[in-house]
């Protein structure tokens, strides 16, 4: 697995990182040796080069006094970028008083200032820099205040967005139960966790200031004469752009490459400090020879040696073989990161790039899946996911996306479809579906959503419906109801039931067969009533004996499992579950047993339970 | 990590299914007006304010040092600036209400007259500006996420990052100078400046949009990378629902709330970016307007140039805000938590 | 110890409405109740982390051990930083090592960052950087809801050593009425801002009063055979 600094060390070497930061390294070489080098050839005056275009001798041309622009503008740097500087400086001080300040204000005074941040934000800065520079004056002083007044409240808003958050987090609040002083929350928690992001924006904030600069000076707003910047330069050479066109190049290509180097370090710099250690490069892995036997006839869905695999080497589902008959209910369990999320999206084709699928063997309903059109697929498979919330597009009504199904793969018109979806809806019991049927899904609650998402699976001929953890994000009261709705919908289309979850007992509760997740891999499938007393798998039931239920013997202690799941890009050549096993031996930490039949419908994979 | 389970002590009273959606759509509306009045009456103090915050005589620094002094007392008692601070506001504020914005100290006359003649120019840059930077870059950021998302094609994520990145970071007056430079001056396709007829404009809305649209390009490809990792499009992707309808029906409506959001923001950024956009072309806006005032220090003129952008941009924003409202019963959910 | 008449309101809407709980020391009292039931904001309030009207009476040096270990342990702090919060300098360097010991982490952890902590680890220091603060009452909201199970036994075995051994009292809220009744002495039911009932664990669990009661009961899910 690659790590975090590794994905760190991509961003910096991205080529816009590199143009952006050779472009601002340039940038402050010049700052500091322009002047040295160029200083006296930007002041010498010469009487018969006035007003040049560009030759030989004068690259850029020259000015009304046969300065040598190029000179200028190489000298113009230091000051451009010094007044910069202070201007974002200034921005950054005022701002972030500003945005600290209602932390310590009584809260009636922090709500206005709150906000007049607000308002302010909204302003455009050119505005509130040329108020500011109407008050403080014309010249560099005042466009450098205004520019750093503009700066301001953007800085104020991201304190106070960052303060905020840090200051509602839950170890804030450890600490002030704690009693720990609200100076030292400030500087042991709230300053540390805010610093960074703020740093980032003053990067950012240079290159906005520097732009902001020219523009004033450009209109003439900013730096007078004799002092020269990059806009000031631009102004004079702006002037005679009818004439001499490459006069006002110089200075522009300046403000623009200086613009584009600090928005591209920028860009990198919030880029790099949000990076999540996400592998890069695809690495390509043959898959399994497809299987040799015949198909299972009977299976509706018959899954042969899949495995989910990421670039760096992860591979979170490793050969896993399943197998549904039509009306079966099987749950897939296992705790989080063992696969078994990865194992319903790889089977409904929903596993997101860069992650490789292979398997000998994936059919359902009697055929490969490649050989499927989508419109065998999208009525046959119907999915359930987690949160009900998100499974539905809030900006649609819920008939509407129900009714989608049978437009596109059933040719029905949208009034029978509609039709069609009401009925569905009522199917599942919704209260008053056609009301609900025109409502936005944030009008429903969350039981009343998981069961429109069932609907929705309903409106084609579900032969295999497969549910990822359905009920987790639900009350225990509306799972129960799901739970129920979801065997009755297998009970009357024959579908067969993949019931994904963590929670042994429901998983034990609901299905006919319980096939156990560890690290990737099955390592145990038994019928669902043989979980209690017949789980053979020392990892199955360490599962079942830390799971507490209404009968727990309460003077003993609650068994659990020492140690944590392998990482999927560390999972070792033995039993995966070896180091927490209390029985493994020396075998197990170097062969992995293979799933093997131990009594009726059951397989294991342990060495102790079947050598 | 949310958790789903657990009652948030946060809980809006209010989100229970159904029923006081309407209500509740009311009074965010209402909190809104509330708002802007409240901004309105800060810039009307503020523009109030500025006179007096010149430091020293503003009618001495407009006159210069060598006019007489009598013409100073003379001018600051027709301007009423020798009267108490509080009657002063009051008259000006019962002016500004009555469509009274003063008269230029330079050429007398009244400055609701300058506003009401510029004032379309100006908006009629900034909103073909902004029509044109939606229309170009809503589909470009839309192609762009569904060609990159999960990090597939690298290059063109890279091209797409360092164009537009590029494009974001280079002010709109110097794509002004740079079209002036080779499309008027070098090959003289359109005029240099001036407003007379369509062609005039082809320029000046060019220099004003590109920015917009790398910027609305961007924000509209996170936001559609966003939808397109949520579930629901997981689910209408099991549905094997096609591409098109996908991402147009599906995807496309969930990323205007932000794009929109972007594109009001942007229009008030447009209007102060025509500044220098209409003072490289001598467009007869209100930005030439405003930078003439502050170099001859005619403040009348600029004290009302700059009440009258603020009032825009109060207004656009609560014209987005009310829009979005509208559009999206859940976008004040959306705007808390960003 | 005992909290009289408490009542939360956010805006017009009442959390928690007008409870009265008694929380004898050196007990578990255990909450449950679902989503929106106002147990968290009853725990938040006992707390002192929202307004709320009413008393908490003699509860001294409340603690509490938050849902998600990841966000309840600054990530710029080290273990013993965390866990050494609420601790005079000079008795840090004895104090740090022997809660460390009371959760079960071995002394060596006090310099790692949480970010190398496992889920569980985490949770652990959660309650070590609580009982540093010497609390009179521990409120624990739903601090095994983002654990995994095989996780989770080891937490609820500490939180019940923790009682036997220091006496702690202490107020666990759950959303599943299995682990209450586990950890729990006592058994309080909330709905709609309300405790609908309390008694002794076995008797809310075994011959409960409520109707909410009863339907919570039906709903757990329990394995067959």
């Amino acid at each position: 697995m690659r790590t975090d600094s590794d994905a760190r060390d991509s961003v910096w070497r991205s080529p816009s990182a590199i143009i952006g930061g050779v472009i601002v390294a340039l940038m402050a070489v010049l700052a500091v040796v322009g002047p040295l080098i160029w200083g006296a050839t930007a002041e010498r005056v010469d009487a018969a080069a006035i007003l040049q275009g560009s030759s030989a001798a004068h690259p850029l041309g020259t000015d009304n006094l046969g300065r040598d622009l190029l000179a200028r503008v190489l000298v113009a740097g230091r000051y451009s970028l010094s007044l910069a500087l202070v201007a974002t400086l200034i921005g950054a001080a005022l701002g972030i008083l500003l945005g600290a300040l209602p932390s310590v204000l009584p809260r009636r005074a922090a709500r206005f200032v709150t906000g007049a941040v607000h308002a302010l934000v909204a302003f455009p800065g050119l505005l509130l820099a040329m108020f500011t520079a109407v008050v403080a004056g014309l010249g560099a002083r005042g466009a450098v205040l205004g520019i750093g007044v503009a700066i301001a409240p953007g800085f104020a808003r991201l304190t106070q967005t960052l303060a905020a958050s840090v200051a509602g987090s839950d170890y804030v609040a450890a600490a002030r139960m704690l009693g720990v002083p609200r100076r030292r929350v400030l500087t042991r928690h709230i300053l540390p966790n805010i610093a960074e992001p703020l740093i980032l924006n003053l990067a950012q904030s240079l290159g906005g200031a520097l732009l902001g600069l020219a523009g004033m000076s450009f209109l003439g707003l900013g730096v007078q004469p004799p002092d020269f910047d990059w806009g000031r330069l631009l102004f004079d050479g702006f002037a005679r752009i009818y004439v001499d066109p490459e006069v006002a190049l110089g200075p522009a290509a300046a403000v623009a490459l200086a613009g584009i180097g600090f928005n591209l370090l920028g860009d990198t710099l919030a880029r790099a400090a949000a990076r999540s250690s996400a592998g890069r490069h695809q690495t390509d892995r043959p898959g399994p020879p497809p299987a040799e036997d015949e198909p299972d006839q009977d299976a509706v869905l018959e899954v042969r040696d899949l495995t989910v695999s990421f670039p760096g080497g992860s591979t979170p589902v490793r050969g896993l073989s399943l197998t549904l008959a039509p009306g079966e209910i099987v749950g897939l369990v296992g705790e989080s990161g063992s696969g078994k999320s990865l194992t319903a999206a790889a089977i409904g084709g929903l596993v997101p790039y860069p992650g490789a699928v292979t398997y000998a063997r994936l059919r359902l309903a009697g055929a490969d899946v490649a050989d499927l059109t989508d419109k065998e697929l999208g009525t046959a498979l119907a999915m359930v996911f987690q949160d009900p919330m998100a499974s539905l597009n809030p900006a649609l009504r819920v008939g509407g996306q129900l009714a989608e199904v049978a437009v596109v793969h059933q040719g029905a018109s949208r009034a029978d479809a509609r039709r069609r979806a009401v009925d569905r809806l009522g199917h599942v019991r919704l209260p008053d579906p056609e009301r609900h049927a025109g409502q936005h899904p944030h009008e429903l609650s969350g039981g009343m959503r998981q069961r429109a998402v069932i609907a929705m699976g309903l409106m084609g001929t579900p032969r295999v419906v497969i549910a990822d953890e359905p009920t987790t994000a639900l009350d225990v009261t509306v799972q129960r109801q799901i739970l129920r709705l979801l065997r009755e919908v297998v009970t009357e289309t024959g579908a067969a039931l993949l019931f994904i979850s963590h929670d042994i007992a429901v998983v034990g509760e609901l299905c006919d067969r319980v096939v156990v997740m560890y690290a990737g891999r099955v390592v145990e499938e038994l019928p669902a009533d043989r979980l209690a007393a017949g789980a053979a798998h020392p990892y199955t039931r360490a599962l079942i004996a830390s799971l507490p239920d209404l009968d727990t013997d309460r003077s003993r202690p609650l068994a659990g499992i020492p140690g944590t799941q392998p990482a999927p890009a560390r999972v070792g050549p033995g039993c995966a579950f070896a180091p927490r096993c209390v029985l493994a031996t020396a075998r197990c930490h170097g062969e992995r047993p293979e799933l093997v039949v131990h009594g009726p419908r059951q397989r294991v994979a342990c060495w102790e339970v079947t050598p | 990590m949310t958790d789903l389970r657990t009652d948030a002590p946060t809980a809006r009273p209010d989100r229970s299914p159904g029923g006081t959606a309407a209500r509740r759509a009311l009074r965010t509306a209402a909190r809104r007006v509330l708002r802007f009045a409240v901004s309105l009456a800060v810039l009307l103090v503020a523009s109030f304010a500025m006179i007096h915050l010149i430091p020293g005589d503003p009618v001495r620094a407009s006159l210069g040092p060598a006019a007489p002094a009598e013409l100073v007392a003379t001018r600051t008692a027709a301007l009423g600036l020798d009267r108490p601070l509080p009657e002063q506001f009051f008259t000006y504020l019962g002016n500004v209400l009555t469509g009274d914005l003063g008269t230029s100290f330079l050429t007398g006359e009244p400055v609701a007259d300058v506003i009401a003649a510029r004032l379309p120019n100006t908006l009629s840059l900034a909103l073909l500006a902004t029509a044109v930077a939606l229309v170009v870059a809503v589909p470009l950021g839309m192609w762009a996420a569904v060609r990159t998302e999960n990090g597939r094609n690298r290059g063109t994520e890279l091209a797409f990052g360092t164009v537009t990145g590029t494009a974001v970071a280079v002010p709109e007056f110097l794509y002004s100078i740079a079209l002036v430079a080779v499309l008027a001056v070098g090959l003289g396709w359109f005029p240099p400046a001036g407003q007379a007829g369509p062609a005039t404009y082809v320029l000046p809305v060019l220099a004003l949009s590109v920015g917009p649209i790398a910027m609305i390009a961007r924000i509209t490809r996170v936001e559609t990378l966003r939808e397109l990792g949520s579930d629901y499009v997981r689910l209408a992707r099991a549905k094997r629902l096609p591409a098109a309808r996908l991402h147009l029906r599906h995807v496309l409506p969930n990323t205007l709330t932000a794009t929109l959001t972007v594109g009001g923001l942007l229009l008030t950024s447009l209007i102060a970016g025509s500044v220098l956009v209409e003072y490289v072309f001598a467009w007869p806006g209100l930005g030439m307007k405003i930078v003439e005032s502050i170099t001859q220090k005619d403040y009348p003129v600029a004290q009302a140039v700059i009440l009258v952008y603020g009032a825009i941009v109060l207004v656009v924003n609560l014209a987005v805000d009310l829009v979005l409202g509208a559009l999206d019963p859940t976008s004040e959910i959306k705007e808390v938590a960003a | 110890m005992r909290i009289e008449r408490l009542t939360v309101r956010y805006g017009g809407f009442t959390a928690v409405d007008d409870v009265t709980l008694d929380l004898p020391d050196g007990h578990v009292v255990g909450l449950v109740g679902e989503s929106g039931s106002g147990k968290s904001s009853l725990a938040r309030a006992v707390s002192g982390l929202v307004p709320y009207t009413g008393r908490v009476v003699g509860a001294p040096r409340v603690q509490m051990v938050f849902q998600d270990p990841y966000a309840s342990l600054d990530p710029r702090m080290t273990v013993g930083e965390t866990v050494g919060e609420g601790i005079a300098k000079r008795r840090r360097a004895t104090e740090v090592p022997r809660l460390l010991g009371l959760v079960h982490l071995p002394a060596e952890l006090a310099g790692r960052y949480p970010r190398e902590l496992s889920g569980g680890q985490r949770q652990r220091v959660a309650i070590a950087r609580a009982l540093g603060g010497d609390p009179g009452l521990l409120v624990a909201d739903e601090i095994t809801g983002s654990l995994d199970v095989s996780v989770q036994g080891a937490v609820l075995n500490l939180v019940r050593g923790l009682r036997d051994e220091l006496g702690l009292s202490m107020l666990f809220i759950s959303h599943n009425l299995a682990v209450v009744r586990y950890v729990a002495d006592t058994i309080a039911v909330m709905h709609h801002g309300r405790v609908v009932e309390h008694g002794p664990a076995e008797q809310v669990v075994g011959e409960p009063a409520h109707d909410y009661t009863r339907a919570l009961l039906e709903a757990v899910p329990r394995l067959r055979g």
